[in-house]
C-alpha cells in the first residue's frame, strides 16, 4: 500500500510536461484537418476585424486631431446664417479693436467675405474663392507664405492680392511661373500678387479650401462686390479662457451689434470633442461587430472540439486505459483549442494589421500600429478559444474510461 | 485478513449492472476470483457472457458495483481517478480486442503513448518503444500507421504497447483472434515467455480451448458467473471441478 502511494506521487509529480502536452495537442489537430481550419476561419475573421476596425478607428480620431492641431483647439468661427426671418444686411467690416475691447476673453478677430469669381492671368483663367481678409487672418489660422508676404495692416483698399498654391500653380504655364510683381485681373480691376501662401491642411471649420483661394485686403472687397456682406468671422480665444465660454460672449456681444441676424459660433474644441466622441462611438460599434464575430468564431471552436470530443471516444478511452488522467484529457482537448484559436488570432491580426493599413493608404492617412488593438484583438480572441474549448475539455475528461469501448 | 504477497488480483463477491430503459441489467454476479503473481490465466466464454468486462474490471477500467477489488494491494473502490489512472500506467498493459491503436499516430508513437503518460521524454520514450518493435519483429515498420499495416502486424504493435510500460499484469482480450494459426502461436509464446521470465501476470480473454490449455489456469464465465474449469500443478493437469 505504501509502495502504491509512493508509485502515484511519482506519477503525478512526472506526468507529461507542458512542452509534451502542446506537441500532443499540435498533432491531435491535425488529424481534425479541414474542420479545424472552418473553426479557424472564424477566430481569423472574428480578431481580424477587431484589430482592423479598432486600429482605422484610432487612426481617423488620430487623422482629424491632427488636422485640428494644425490651426489650434482654441479657435472660433462666427457665421450667419441667412433665412427668411432674419434678412437684415450685414456689414461690409468689424471694429475688431471694439470687438476686442468689448470681449476680453476673445484676443484676436479676423472678418472674413468671400466669394467665388473668376481670376485671369494671360490666357489663363481659373475659378477661385475670393477672400478678402485682414492682416490678423493669417495669423489666427496659422497660414504661412511661402514667397512674398501675407496682407498687411496698411494695404487697407490696395489692389493687393496674395495666391493659394493650387491657384499659382494653375495660373503658371510652361516657361512663365506665376511671380510675386505680376498681375491678375480679378472682375474690372488689375490686382498685383504680393505672396504666395503655404499649403495648409482641409479643416472642416473653414468653408473652402484655401489652397483655391485668392485673399485680398477686405476693404478691396468692394471692388470685386460691390455692396459686398460680411461672410464670416475667425477669431480666437484667451489663451486662459474656456473656448466654449469665450464663444458665449462673443455671440451675446455680436447678437447685440447686429441686430435682426442669427449668430452661431463653433469652437473648434467643441467640434474636435464632437469628432472624437463620434470616433469612438464608431469604434465602439466596430469593435461590437468584431466581437460577434469572434463569438460566432468561438462557437465554431466548440463545435469542433465537441464533434472531436464524440469522434474520438474511442481515443479518449485508449488514452485512459494507457494511464492518462482526467486533466491529462482535459489538457490535451484544451490546448487544442487553445492552438487553435491562438493560431486564428495570430493570423487575424496579420490580416486585420494589413487591412487597417490599405484603409489607411487609401484615405491618404498617416498608418500607425494601435498597440491596445493589438492586445485586444488577439487577447479576446484567444481567451474566446480558451472559453469555448473549456467545455468540451471538462466534457472529455468526465468520460468513463470504459463506457468508450461499448461500441466495439 | 492478511494481505498475501504473492496475490495479485483479489477479486471478492463482485458484482456490475447497469440500468438500461428502467430496468437493471446484471453483467456479472457474484465474482470472485484471486490470482497470484506470475501465473498465466484463460478465461473462456461464448461472446456476451461478460468476459470482456470482467478484464474491464479486472483491468481498472470499471469498478464493480458492489463487491471489493483488491489490485497489488491496492483498494480499488477507496482510490481516486488519478490513481487509478497511475496503476494502469505503471502496472498494467492491455491488448484490446481491436487493437485501439490511434489512426494518426505511427506504430512507434502508439507504442510509446503510454510513456507519454508517464512523464519520459519523446527521445527516451521513442528508444523504448523501438526496442519493442524490434523485439517483435516490427522495426522496419515503426514509422507507418495502423492503416498500412495488417492486422497481424496490428496486433503485435498492439502488445507492443502493453508490454513497453514493463507491467505487473498482461490483460489481453482475444490477442490471436485476428491472427492465423502459426502467428497466433507465436503470440502465446511471446506472452507466456515474458511471464516467465518478468514474473508477470498475464490474463488472456479467448475463445479458443488451445490457447486456453497452454495457461496454466483457465476459467469459463457463463451468464456472468465464472468458475474455475482447469489448473495445472507442475506442468500437469489437475481439474479441479
Amino acid at each position: 500500500m505504501v509502495a502504491m502511494r509512493a508509485f502515484n506521487s511519482a506519477h503525478s509529480a512526472s506526468g507529461p510536461s507542458t512542452a509534451q502536452h502542446v506537441l500532443e495537442a499540435i498533432s491531435g489537430l491535425r488529424g481534425l484537418r479541414h474542420r479545424a481550419l472552418l473553426a479557424l476561419l472564424g477566430i481569423v475573421m472574428g480578431s481580424a476585424c477587431i484589430i482592423s476596425l479598432i486600429n482605422i478607428g484610432r487612426n481617423a480620431a488620430q487623422e482629424m486631431a491632427r488636422i485640428f492641431q494644425s490651426m489650434g483647439t482654441d479657435k472660433l468661427v462666427v457665421q450667419f446664417p441667412y433665412s427668411p426671418q432674419t434678412k437684415a444686411r450685414l456689414p461690409g467690416s468689424l471694429d475688431v479693436a471694439q470687438v476686442l475691447r468689448s470681449v476680453p476673453s476673445v484676443t484676436a478677430a479676423a472678418p472674413i467675405a468671400v466669394k467665388s469669381a473668376k481670376v485671369f492671368r494671360g490666357g489663363r483663367s481659373v475659378d477661385v474663392s475670393i477672400v478678402g481678409a485682414t492682416a490678423s487672418f493669417a495669423r489666427i489660422i496659422g497660414l504661412s507664405v511661402q514667397r512674398g508676404r501675407f496682407i498687411s495692416p496698411f494695404d487697407d483698399v490696395e489692389t493687393f492680392a496674395v495666391v493659394g498654391p493650387s491657384v499659382a500653380r494653375a495660373l503658371s504655364s510652361g516657361g512663365s511661373t506665376l511671380q510675386t510683381g505680376m498681375t491678375l485681373r480679378i472682375g474690372g480691376y488689375f490686382f498685383t500678387v504680393i505672396g504666395m501662401t503655404d499649403t495648409l491642411p482641409a479643416n472642416p471649420m473653414l468653408p473652402n479650401g484655401l489652397d483655391d483661394s485668392v485673399f485680398i485686403p477686405l476693404n478691396s472687397m468692394r471692388r470685386v462686390q460691390p455692396g459686398y456682406e460680411l461672410s464670416s468671422v475667425i477669431a480666437q480665444a484667451a489663451p486662459e479662457m474656456d473656448p466654449g465660454d469665450a464663444a458665449k460672449d462673443l455671440k451675446q456681444y455680436l447678437s447685440a451689434l447686429l441686430p435682426g441676424r442669427a449668430v452661431e459660433i463653433q469652437a473648434a474644441q467643441q467640434l474636435l470633442d464632437g469628432l472624437r466622441r463620434q470616433s469612438r462611438v464608431l469604434s465602439y460599434l466596430l469593435g461590437a461587430l468584431g466581437a460577434i464575430s469572434l463569438l460566432l468564431g468561438g462557437v465554431g471552436v466548440m463545435n469542433v472540439m465537441l464533434m472531436s470530443v464524440t469522434e474520438r471516444r474511442k481515443e479518449i478511452g485508449v488514452r485512459m486505459a494507457l494511464g492518462a488522467r482526467p486533466r491529462d484529457i482535459r489538457t490535451l482537448f484544451l490546448l487544442e483549442a487553445i492552438c487553435l484559436s491562438a493560431c486564428g488570432s495570430a493570423l487575424g491580426a496579420v490580416l486585420g494589421i494589413a487591412f487597417a493599413y490599405l484603409f489607411a493608404r487609401f484615405c491618404d492617412w498617416q498608418f500607425f500600429l494601435a498597440l491596445d488593438a493589438l492586445a485586444i484583438g488577439i487577447g479576446s480572441a484567444a481567451s474566446i478559444g480558451v472559453f469555448f474549448g473549456l467545455y468540451p475539455a471538462i466534457a472529455a475528461s468526465r468520460l468513463e474510461p470504459v463506457t468508450q469501448f461499448r461500441d466495439f | 485478513m492478511p494481505v498475501d504477497k504473492d496475490v495479485l488480483i483479489d477479486l471478492r463477491d463482485a458484482s456490475l449492472s447497469y440500468v438500461r430503459e428502467h430496468q437493471r441489467v446484471s453483467v456479472l454476479e457474484n465474482l470472485s476470483l484471486r490470482i497470484a503473481r506470475a501465473e498465466t490465466c484463460a478465461i473462456v466464454g461464448k461472446s456476451g457472457s461478460g468476459k470482456t468486462t470482467l478484464m474491464h474490471v479486472l483491468g481498472l477500467l470499471h469498478r464493480p458495483t458492489c463487491g471489493t477489488y483488491q489490485f497489488n494491494g491496492l483498494q480499488t473502490s477507496a482510490a481516486t481517478a488519478d490513481e487509478l489512472a497511475s496503476v494502469r500506467n505503471q502496472q498494467i498493459g492491455f491488448v484490446f480486442q481491436s487493437f485501439h491503436l490511434l489512426p494518426r499516430l505511427s506504430a512507434l508513437d502508439n507504442v510509446a503513448l503510454p510513456l507519454f503518460y508517464r512523464g519520459l521524454g519523446q527521445r527516451e520514450r521513442r528508444a523504448r518503444a523501438l526496442a519493442h518493435l524490434q523485439r517483435l519483429g516490427l522495426s522496419d515498420r515503426a514509422q507507418h500507421r495502423p492503416a498500412e499495416l495488417s492486422g497481424g502486424q496490428c496486433q503485435r504493435v498492439a502488445i507492443a504497447r502493453a508490454l513497453v510500460t514493463d507491467p505487473t499484469l498482461i490483460l489481453a482480450d482475444e490477442p490471436t483472434g485476428n491472427l492465423d494459426q502459426g502467428s497466433a502461436g507465436d503470440i502465446l509464446a511471446l506472452l507466456l515467455e515474458v511471464s516467465r521470465r518478468a514474473a508477470t501476470t498475464v490474463v488472456i480473454v479467448t475463445h479458443d480451448p488451445l490457447i486456453a490449455r497452454r495457461c496454466k489456469r483457465q476459467f469459463e464465465v457463463v451468464e456472468g458467473r465464472l468458475r474455475e474449469t482447469s489448473r495445472t500443478v507442475d506442468g500437469s493437469d489437475a481439474s479441479i471441478q
